[in-house]
């Protein structure tokens, strides 16, 4: 007893700077992550009856995939996700190259680029709440020509943008990308700026046009890029919170639908249902998109 | 297989003038070197025959058809980079193959080259590895294969040995000399190595600050340099250099320099007269020096001067021998029969039918 507790204090003292360093971060992932998790998972199985709780249960499962609002609210996820998710890399991939030339004043350029980040998310979207206001917002004022700058009058009465559905979900799109964008854009750029000029020059000589170096070269060596775009801002787009929760308020996505099941239903073994189930959405995409990418490179490189 | 020809070619970078009036004709099938120190050009001469470099003015014909305009594309070039340029994401096969594919072969074609260069540059066994997994050699001969893939009219080679160990370097070399010889394309090669130079070319272009100074054979680059920078930039161990001056005594003219009087050899008197008693420099390869037991030439009173050893550095067959004279420094390369010593009074002979004469101020060579 008294040489385990001996080995044990030696191991202490041996190793102390380590412990100290590790100790914030383990106190963090026990106390954000695995407690959190654990609790989320125990009320997702928790079935509350008049006489006792009940665990564990699959009733919470089973009355979720009974509501109509968790499904309208599921494939609206699916929606923002898969449209969300390339567009942003688009954007992103566009921005990236404009930027990757040198032009007069290009850093100044690139810090404007970079301003959407420096705005709070919540500010973006009352933002984008105001200008897709119904009627009298300002998108609708200057599609009905009550500007002079823009003398067409492309619409004939104002559209209640956040009133449908659709519109409100692309508006969210609309504020997450624009947000978010600048992150694509500099994990392109990077990648951009690792590929030697050299190799651009060796296809050049070899006869590569424009389009084929484009093809050839650049997207396959920009894959570790685009992979890790795509797996992070994929995760970022499921659980995207603020601009649906401000933009498609009637209209909820998995994220902001957690919240109402809380809030309104007043019922956060739901609310954690629906958290798990979420969870669950993105590992499996997650994986999903890597196996994609690791097919996708191969095809690419093939002659 | 193709012609280049360079007609009073400028090259302009901002406000730098990189590259002077440069005027060079390489013929078909030739091996042109292009040498000279860092920053004096030679690589941007080369990207401009590739096309990855503009010219600011003056034409460049590629086969007789002024290329100028000609996009790199279109030129039917190829080029080894110095940093190889390999595509990392493309195994060895695909590499090579890049460009015929580029240029829509035919699937059995490609393979059919892609064989061929592999088999020339002994690079079996290594088709599907990624260049990350070659070594500096092998990554070396892919990107040649790569080029000579493609037939190119012109092949274009910058610095293509300097990232390799000096026995890898020793080896491709000879590599480079057989390829050639069995392909016999024109070739334009970028090095700042003199050795590598003048041991691959049919024809030397030495420039520096962005103006060839000579084109010749090695041999006659080496032998008789028209200025004193090629003098001092081909061979090695470098030629010795002498402040001297020209003078005349019994009708006969002699060169004076640190305390001695030579006599100029007698081919060479007509064209030192007009710089008598005028001061000029005076140059000699250190292998032109001799002990005086071990001359090649006879030891006269006209070519002989004593000497002080100041340091012996044994190389194997000769001995590098640091000497002074009146406060001159100057080498010669000794037998090492000879065993010469440190602070050791020895004679040397100067042969003086191999020496240089170099005006002060045009530097450039009185008697070649």
């Amino acid at each position: 007893m008294f040489k385990k507790i001996k080995i044990l204090s030696y191991f202490f003292k041996k190793n102390l700077f380590a412990i100290l360093i590790l100790t914030p971060a383990v106190i963090y992932l026990v106390g954000f992550l695995l407690i959190i998790l654990f609790k989320v998972v125990e009320l997702s199985l928790t079935h509350i009856t008049p006489k006792a709780p009940l665990f564990p249960s699959v009733y919470n499962f089973i009355e979720l995939s009974k509501n109509p609002e968790f499904k309208e609210a599921f494939f609206r996820t699916i929606l923002f996700t898969f449209i969300g998710t390339p567009l942003e890399l688009l954007i992103g991939m566009v921005a990236a190259f404009l930027l990757a030339r040198e032009f007069i004043a290009r850093g100044i350029i690139r810090s404007l680029f970079i301003l959407p980040l420096a705005i709070p998310s919540i500010v973006t979207a009352i933002i984008l709440y105001i200008m897709f206001d119904y009627p009298g917002g300002h998108i609708n004022n200057i599609l009905m020509g009550n500007h002079s700058f823009f003398p067409f009058k492309v619409i004939s009465y104002p559209i209640n943008w956040r009133g449908s559905g659709f519109f409100a979900i692309l508006v969210s799109i609309f504020g997450k990308v624009w947000r978010d964008m600048p992150i694509s854009m500099l994990i392109i750029l990077a990648g951009l700026q690792s590929i030697e000029k050299d190799q651009y020059e060796a296809a050049q000589t070899m006869g590569a046009g424009a389009m084929q170096t484009f093809i050839k070269i650049t997207l396959p060596l920009l894959t570790p890029a685009i992979s890790t775009l795509l797996i992070l801002r994929s995760i970022e787009m499921w659980k995207e919170f603020i601009f649906p929760f401000i933009l498609a308020g009637s209209y909820p996505l998995l994220a902001t639908l957690i919240e109402r099941a809380y809030h309104e239903w007043r019922d956060p073994y739901e609310a954690s249902t629906i958290a798990l189930i979420l969870l669950v959405l993105i590992i499996i995409s997650t994986i999903l998109i890597f196996y994609l990418l690791k097919w996708l490179k191969k095809r690419l490189v093939k002659i | 297989m193709a012609t280049v020809k360079f007609e009073q070619v400028f090259k302009r970078f901002g406000r730098n003038l990189v590259i002077k009036n440069l005027n060079l004709i390489i013929k078909d099938g030739e091996f042109v070197t292009l040498v000279g120190p860092s920053g004096c050009g030679k690589t941007t001469t080369l990207r401009m025959v590739a096309g990855l470099e503009d010219i600011t003015s003056g034409k460049l014909y590629i086969d007789d058809i002024i290329a100028n305009d000609v996009p790199p594309q279109k030129r039917g070039l190829a080029m080894v980079f110095q940093s190889y340029a390999l595509f990392p994401h493309m195994t060895v096969a695909e590499n090579i193959g890049f460009g015929l594919k580029i240029k829509k072969y035919r699937k059995d074609e490609i393979i059919k080259k892609i064989k061929w260069a592999i088999e020339l540059l002994n690079l079996d066994g290594l088709e599907e590895r990624l260049p990350r997994e070659l070594s500096g050699g092998q990554r070396q001969r892919v990107a040649l294969a790569r080029a000579l893939v493609l037939e190119p009219k012109v092949l274009l080679l910058d610095e293509p040995l300097s990232n390799l160990d000096a026995k890898l370097r020793l080896k491709m070399r000879a590599e480079l000399k057989r390829i050639h010889r069995k392909l016999r394309s024109t070739v334009i090669y970028v090095t700042h190595d003199q050795v590598e130079a003048m041991s691959l070319s049919d024809k030397v272009a030495i420039m520096n600050e962005g103006s060839i100074f000579q084109v010749g054979r090695p041999t006659d680059v080496y032998n008789l340099p028209e200025n004193l920078f090629v003098a001092g930039f081909i061979g090695s161990p470098t030629m010795n250099f002498f402040d001297a001056k020209i003078i005349k005594k019994d009708e006969k003219l002699f060169i004076e320099f640190a305390g001695a009087k030579l006599l100029i050899p007698k081919r060479y008197q007509k064209k030192c007269a007009n710089y008598l008693n005028k001061d000029v420099i005076f140059g000699i390869r250190p292998e032109n020096i001799y002990e005086k037991r071990f001359s090649k030439i006879k030891s006269v009173k006209e070519n002989t001067m004593d000497v002080i050893v100041d340091v012996v550095e044994p190389l194997g067959d000769r001995d590098m021998v640091e000497v002074t004279k009146e406060g001159i420094e100057f080498s010669c390369l000794l037998e090492p029969e000879a065993k010469v010593k440190p602070d050791e009074l020895i004679k040397v002979v100067f042969d003086l039918s191999k020496s240089h004469i170099f005006d002060k101020d045009t530097k450039k060579n009185i008697i070649y």
